[in-house]
């Protein structure tokens, strides 16, 4: 292809934005069962064990996103799939989940 | 590519050819977007819940139930729309149009309204 490899730095604006929504994703988790721990302390615990590994297991797999993205631009294999916006996609929805429970729970 | 397509999901993979890759970059950058609003949304949630002590618990709780459901509906309706907008790409058929965008705004605008009201009533 002439011209720039990756004109506009696609790969690394996408890559930022996976950091700053992986970020957001573990304050959000962390900061629902902050407040919700006081009075559901197993419902705190239990959107901890699950958000905060899954929000540091997708920084890491945005890594590997970003090498295979990288590697699919200089004419490699395909570029990354839908699996980890489901798995973002899923978390977030946990959250919500927790703190609708929180609500409802009052 | 001649070796098995493992890609997910198959409604998205199995159909048309890949598109410009500038293309695809921006459909996802544009849903790690919409995930972080309906993050904020969630966090908005919390803080009328936490914060807003001099209302009265069931008006409270209402509002913010209201934002934790736009956060949901939208971080759910963000991957949808991300589905649709990569078939779309594939097929080189226009994006589709999404109710996202405008039900949010007038959603937010709604629960806006309401917290200020009854912020300020209190």
């Amino acid at each position: 292809m002439p011209g720039p490899f990756d004109p506009g730095l696609q790969n690394e604006r996408t890559s930022l934005a996976w950091r700053r929504t992986s970020l957001a994703l573990l304050t959000a988790a962390l900061v629902v069962a902050r407040v919700v721990v006081d009075s559901a302390p197993a419902l705190a615990v239990g959107l901890a064990a699950v958000a905060v590994p899954a929000a540091l297991v997708t920084s890491r797999l945005s890594d590997a996103r970003h090498a295979q993205a990288e590697h699919a631009l200089r004419g490699g294999r395909h570029l990354p799939d839908g699996r980890l916006p489901a798995l973002l996609t899923g978390v977030t929805l946990l959250v919500g989940a927790v703190e609708m429970a929180y609500l409802l729970a009052g | 590519m001649t070796s098995a397509d493992s890609r997910r999901p198959r409604r998205v993979y199995a159909v048309g050819s890949e598109p410009d890759p500038r293309f695809t970059f921006a459909n996802e950058r544009t849903f790690l977007a919409w995930i972080r609003t309906a993050l904020a949304l969630l966090a908005a949630g919390l803080a009328v819940e936490v914060f807003l002590e001099d209302t009265v618990g069931p008006v409270r709780r209402l509002l913010a139930a209201a934002l934790v459901l736009l956060g949901s509906a939208s971080a759910a309706l963000a991957y949808v729309r991300w589905m649709a907008s990569e078939r779309a790409l594939r097929r080189s058929e226009p994006l589709p149009s999404s109710v996202l965008l405008p039900a949010l705004s007038y959603g937010l605008a709604a629960v806006g309204v309401a917290v200020l009201v009854v912020a300020l009533v209190r």
